[in-house]
């Protein structure tokens, strides 16, 4: 009993693990069923922070000495920046030439 | 057994806040919700990345993520109209039951091979709950500059140039559309 008292109420890395895993399978879940272009992209977004909490949290449990976690999520979020820029270019782009954000709308690719 | 009940505390808040959020951003009926709720999520994982001890994170995911890209968002937005909202709510095609399947699987799987493939080693200390993060603040910046500019002093440089093509490639992107409206 006071080991279950002690895991749920002491927070150590499995927290932040299961909190990542499940804002990364919302992410995963929006991604796939929403039809809007943007809820798309946003959802990307969750799952990208996701992984950055991952990063984190093991550079803080594991190597806070030389923290390589802490510094990688800095490029990580560099990484998820220049996506939304490309992504948002792409959707200006797109949209100019079928004024509709429904990805069902953009099949062209389907073969 | 000591537990400091206030970082507890913050911590589940902290995760209920983020959770309920993106929740909510997935199932808003209007996309501008949704963007405001996501803005939500990434200011409170903001603060998560502070209780690890990660302050200069917290700082570049709050400029980054709640001040910079909601600003694409919204200028992505008001392209859009209130009536592409109602046609592009959530889809009840088979894929949604499709992917409400595939992320519980993925949620299994990924709970399977955290709970095992990291308790391998039980000497570790964090599978007691008794590690504490400390994490000095100087040591904190000392480390991230010497990850810059020593360790990671290339790859830094290759993202100026990632930085650098994206500006270039947005703008021949305009460049052809420009051309094709000709």
């Amino acid at each position: 009993m006071i080991d279950i008292i002690d895991l749920i109420f002491n927070i150590g890395l499995y927290h932040y693990l299961f909190l990542a895993l499940i804002l990364f399978l919302i992410g995963f879940f929006g991604a796939i069923i929403s039809k809007n272009i943007l809820k798309v992209l946003i959802s990307i977004e969750f799952m990208l922070t996701a992984v950055n909490i991952n990063f984190i949290a093991f550079a803080s449990f594991f190597d806070n000495i030389k923290l390589h976690g802490f510094v990688f999520s800095l490029f990580y979020i560099a990484v998820g920046a220049v996506e939304i820029a490309i992504a948002l270019a792409i959707f200006y782009l797109m949209f100019g030439s079928k004024q509709s954000v429904n990805t069902e709308d953009y099949d062209e690719l389907k073969g | 057994m000591e537990i400091d009940i206030l970082k507890t505390l913050i911590f589940y808040g902290f995760a209920g806040v983020i959770i309920f959020f993106a929740l909510y951003s997935i199932f808003a009926y209007r996309i501008l919700y949704s963007l405001l709720a996501a803005v939500v999520v990434f200011f409170f994982t903001a603060g998560i990345y502070f209780l690890l001890g990660a302050d200069y994170n917290a700082v570049i995911q709050i400029a980054i993520y709640v001040i910079a890209v909601p600003i694409l968002f919204v200028l992505a937005i008001m392209f859009t109209s209130d009536k592409a909202d109602k046609k592009t709510y959530l889809t009840l095609q088979p894929r949604f039951y499709f992917s409400f399947l595939a992320a519980g699987i993925l949620f299994l799987a990924l709970i399977y091979l955290i709970a095992t493939s990291l308790s391998l080693d039980s000497n570790v200390a964090w599978l007691t709950s008794k590690q504490t993060i400390f994490i000095n603040k100087y040591q904190m910046f000392n480390s991230i500059a010497e990850g810059f500019f020593s360790n990671y002093g290339y790859a830094f440089v290759l993202f100026s140039i990632l930085l650098l093509v994206v500006v270039v490639g947005i703008s021949t992107l305009n460049l052809i559309k420009e051309r094709s409206d000709d």
